[in-house]
């Protein structure tokens, strides 16, 4: 298996991402498997970023710990990550010759300044010198960037093409041709697309008939509010900045009401703010939807790193109790089907479903087969025959569900905050209470029979059990196939849905195994806490991350034991 | 023991007896017969407290949204935002006496620049209902119209007695256009209370400044 991972690693505003951009784009249609992943500090100038791009033979899931191909943009850069590099890996710095001979130095900014008079395409040198250190040509790359510059400034273009030729030579003046085991380029490529996790939840949602989108923005979820912003007038979507996350959540309650599929997105602290709406949603059966991406707290917390520890937070948020769904991918084309599937559950049960993801799985960018073109929007499931004697929370309503309509047609729609009604009206009757919270918890019980099983992975048997649920899909599978490879009997079971639950579908699973662990990003393991709970789990080990960076699948292996 | 039926007392309206908000809802019920405006096209946005059952007691029935406690605007929003074709009428409430400076609806719709912006008074049943025609007719933009409402059960100063000596139609002279003189008008208070048309604005409403409705409602259902 040839499987390299390249770091790009720089301040902020140094052209990390940029870099980062050009080889991802220049490899994408070489037959290679491609990943990536991004760390980066809470600044606009200056910190230190970096960009992780792992190519390979074969399919990848997550990133990894240590770098094959390092390439600093600072002296800081690389002091503080070289020893990050793999051994026998490689360092590229952008800067002069020093007398370490390990480092190949390539001064792409100087070199950008000699050949076209200014350093901006010193990315492409870079992007160039890559290509030349995997022994790929260059010519792909120079095919993208031209498909990327020429429809604005053909001039562009050409003075990009020609930097990241002179980089891919310059590597081979240097002797540096093809150091790496670059996986081998195909010429059977079938067509694939790249997709972040934050972009993957906007055209799920796109795709779903979402046509209202209020949001405040809120780091890590703001990459996807800015998605569906950028493509509004494409999917028709209105997209309104609210002025917070309450106003958010009234306006997707209110635009619900209204009867078009809208949805927030948020992180924890804006979530936070969420709670009565979201509790309004519950009380008048409405299908809003709310993306939670998770990052590290308390309170503000760590802006730009990754956690996932609002799982017990998007369990119990909001006050009284009331039917939701929690949906938590694992993965790209996950972030696509279950943002959807979020859109469905909502409209199909008339109340709130949540979805959790979090900075690693909305920074993730992974080239992945095309989403299907015959994907239909959602059934809105709504009432469209109404008539004048409509009610809305009419009693008795089959799984709880009562027909729903939406104001404009001959039904009158009438909904309340307040205890209602079958008509909606307000009412301050025992019965009308006991009736209408009755009626809306029955839900959950159709809600738990259809609630998504979990996904196994590993030979039938195995010894050790991994639990994980979320963006851990991707380190959890390269842990377990890790531990297979070494001799060890490991298998995974992951939870792309946290709530409902349905324990028959997991405790089978259970059955018979030396080790259970359960692999979460807190600190005190909120979904082993809701397996107990639910009786699936009684005795398992935990392995915690909470320092805000994800979990890799060597980190996995190594802490189970290989 | 079977739950106690609270139905017969259970009431509406929910108010106290001599509350303002009786011939506030006999206004406005006149008024939307008047104003021509389709009840099934027509959502009336609350939030919570006692002036906020309004919505409920309106005949003839509209469709109605009564949510959270001063959270009614965002959803308008977002109703009018999903289907711009229903008229989306909020209302909310301010009380007197709390510590903190009342707050000027006034004032802050007019610097909004809000397309129409009016006073009116409970206790004078044909300025009131003349108000809220001219409001409900309004049909571009935001409208905000002041009631001065008296609370006859908590609030023994500002009485319908006190408000009646006080309150002032606004002259012909005044014009609504002037948005200074408009200002001015929205903090004159004490002895002499400006009640009328106070502002009006040419701007156009939300849903015509967004690209995104221009082709018809977003909503696919009732558009035409």
């Amino acid at each position: 298996m040839a499987d390299i991972l390249i770091r790009i690693v720089g301040e902020a505003g140094q052209g990390v991402e940029t870099a980062g951009s050009f080889l991802l784009g220049g490899m994408k249609d070489t037959g290679v498997h491609l990943l990536s992943t991004r760390s980066y500090m809470s600044r606009i100038r200056g910190g230190l970023n970096w960009y992780d791009l792992r190519v390979s033979d074969q399919e990848c899931f997550a990133g990894k710990e240590q770098a094959d191909l390092l390439i600093s943009f600072s002296d800081v850069a690389g002091e503080i990550l070289s020893p990050s590099i793999a051994p026998g890996g490689t360092h590229l710095h952008n800067g002069e010759a020093t007398e370490t001979t390990e480092i190949v130095a390539l001064n792409a900014t100087k070199l950008a300044r000699e050949l076209t008079g200014s350093t901006l395409a010193a990315n492409s040198v870079l992007a160039g010198a890559v290509f030349a250190l995997l022994g790929y040509p260059v010519d792909s790359l120079c095919l993208y960037l031209e498909k990327l510059f020429s429809p604005k400034d053909k001039e562009l273009a050409d003075v990009n093409m020609k930097c990241a030729r002179a980089g891919h030579t310059r590597i081979g003046e240097f002797g540096a041709w093809a150091r790496l085991q670059a996986p081998a380029l195909s010429d059977h490529v079938t067509a694939g697309q790249l997709w972040s996790g934050a972009a993957a939840l906007g055209q799920g949602a796109a795709t779903a008939g979402v046509k209202f989108v209020a949001a405040y923005p809120m780091n890590p979820s703001t990459a996807t509010l800015a998605w569906l912003a950028e493509k509004a007038d494409l999917h028709g979507i209105l997209v309104e900045q609210a002025e917070d996350e309450i106003a958010a959540i009234n306006m997707v309650c209110g635009a619900t009401y209204a009867g078009v599929p809208a949805l927030t997105t948020t992180s924890g602290g804006g979530f936070a703010l969420m709670a009565e709406g979201l509790s309004l949603a519950g009380m008048m059966e409405l299908p809003a939807v709310v993306v939670i991406a998770q990052r590290p707290g308390p309170a503000t917390g760590m802006p730009t790193r990754t956690g996932q520890q609002d799982l017990q937070f998007a369990l119990r948020a909001g006050h009284g109790e009331f039917p939701r769904a929690i949906y938590t991918p694992g993965t790209v084309e996950q972030c696509y089907t279950l943002m959807r599937t979020a859109l469905q559950t909502a409209h199909r049960y008339q109340t709130p479903t949540l979805l959790l993801t979090d900075q690693y799985l909305q920074d993730m960018e992974k080239l992945v087969q095309p989403f299907p073109e015959k994907d239909a929007p959602i059934d809105r499931c709504i009432a469209e025959d109404a008539d004048a004697d409509y009610q809305r929370y009419r009693i008795p309503a089959e799984g709880g569900v009562s027909p729903r309509a939406i104001p404009g047609g001959k039904a009158r729609v009438v909904v309340d905050s307040d205890e209602h009604d079958a008509a909606g009206h307000l009412s301050e009757d025992f019965q009308a209470r006991i009736s209408q919270q009755d009626k809306r918890m029955a839900k959950l019980p159709e809600m738990q029979a259809e609630a998504l099983p979990p996904a196994y992975h590993g030979p039938d048997g195995a010894e050790i059990l991994i639990i994980c649920w979320g963006s851990s899909y991707g380190p959890m599978r390269e842990g377990v196939d890790a531990l297979n490879n070494a001799g060890r009997s490991a298998a995974m079971l992951h939870a792309a849905q946290v709530w409902p639950l349905s324990p028959s579908a997991w405790k089978p699973h259970l059955k018979g195994r030396h080790r259970i662990y359960c692999v979460e990003g807190n600190q005190t393991a909120q979904f082993a806490a809701l397996l107990r709970e639910t009786g699936v789990l009684t005795q398992a080990e935990n392995i915690l991350r909470y320092d805000g960076l994800p979990f890799t699948g060597t980190e996995i292996a190594e802490r189970i034991g290989l | 023991m079977k739950p106690l039926d609270l139905r017969k007392a259970d009431t509406t309206p929910a108010w106290c007896p001599g509350c303002g908000n009786f011939p506030i809802l006999k206004a406005f019920d006149a008024a939307l017969a008047e104003s021509g405006l389709n009840p099934d096209k027509t959502v009336l946005v609350s939030g919570i407290g006692q002036a906020a059952k309004l919505p409920h007691y309106v005949t003839p029935p509209c469709n109605l949204f009564n949510g959270l406690h001063g959270r009614a605007l965002p959803v308008a929003t977002g109703i009018k935002c999903a289907n711009h074709e229903l008229e989306v009428i909020v209302t909310k409430i301010q009380t007197h006496g709390v510590m903190s400076m009342p707050f000027n609806p006034l004032a802050l719709a007019i610097v909004e620049g809000c397309s129409l912006v009016a006073r009116t008074f409970a206790g004078d049943p044909e300025h009131l209902k003349a108000t809220l025609l001219e409001a409900l007719r309004h049909t571009e933009g935001f409208v905000l119209v002041d009631i001065l409402q008296p609370c006859v059960t908590f609030n023994k100063v500002n009485t319908y007695k006190w408000y009646k000596k006080r309150v002032q139609p606004v002259t012909a002279e005044h014009d609504p256009y002037d948005r200074m003189k408009a200002l001015a008008l929205s903090f004159q208070w004490g002895d002499s209370i400006p009640i009328g048309i106070i502002y009006r604005s040419g701007r156009p409403g939300f849903e015509n400044r967004q690209p995104m409705l221009q082709s018809g409602s977003t909503n696919a259902i009732f558009s035409p």
